[in-house]
């Protein structure tokens, strides 16, 4: 029984990095996108550009931080099946760098925001619309 | 080892299951959270709400297992190795809860 609960763990620490690899790879495109338009005359909402660069950026931090926490999600999920010392060693090396990351990726997404909010930029602003 | 001990490692194994299904359906959840807001900022913000609370609840599981693990810990070995997984788990919970406090 062990071994087939062992099996389906890293089946679903799988799928669940396959949803963090889906996150990133679509936010990579609505980035791409959100940035080849800054180009283009008309199409960007914001009257200043370097506004509207933080914007594509800070979304595209957001995003990756919701891959990192998908990603570490998988991480304890393989915890139940790293029987070497070397394997517990890398995943808790990939863990900590993980959490870290997420961390200053948070920092660097508040500052944003509150410089965005003190310059009365659009951050704060155009997303209150879009709540769910 | 007895057969005591085989029952509570069965236990532990499938107390340490559970945990790893709250941590897969807080990660069902979150995706579900980014689908319905369709990508908006509060719906970033709350899939990893959903995700950090499904890997902190999991990671609860997963100490208790842990811990009924402990009776099959009879080397220094295998004790530094629980050591060192259950280091591992309780910084992360720790910092998820941060996290969660955070956002």
């Amino acid at each position: 029984m062990e071994a087939y609960i062992k099996a389906l763990t890293v089946w679903l620490a799988t799928g669940t990095e396959a949803a963090a690899a889906l996150i990133i790879g679509l936010a990579t495109i609505e980035a791409t996108i959100g940035a080849l338009l800054l180009f283009l005359p008309g199409t960007v909402r914001h009257a200043d550009p370097q506004i509207a660069k933080e914007d594509v950026r800070l979304r595209l931090g957001r995003w990756l931080a919701v891959a990192l926490e998908f990603e570490l999600g998988a991480d304890i999920l393989r915890t139940a099946v790293a029987p070497t010392w070397s394997e517990i060693g890398q995943l808790a090396a990939i863990a900590a760098i993980r959490t870290l990351l997420n961390y200053f990726l948070q920092k660097e997404i508040d500052k944003a925001e509150a410089q965005s909010v003190t310059a009365g930029g659009p951050e704060a602003a155009s997303d209150q619309g879009s709540t769910p | 080892m007895s057969s005591l001990d085989i029952w509570i490692l069965s236990l532990a194994t499938l107390i340490e299951f559970g945990g790893g299904l709250l941590i897969v359906m807080g990660c069902t959840r979150g995706l579900w959270c980014l689908a319905v807001g369709r990508g908006s900022r509060h719906s970033i913000v709350g899939a990893r709400l959903l995700v950090a609370d499904g890997i902190v609840a999991g990671l609860g599981f997963k100490t208790a297992a842990t811990l009924l693990k402990t009776i099959e810990l009879r080397s220094w070995d295998a004790i530094l190795m629980f050591l060192a997984v259950f280091a591992l788990r309780s910084f992360i919970k720790q910092v998820l809860v941060w996290e969660t406090a955070r956002l």
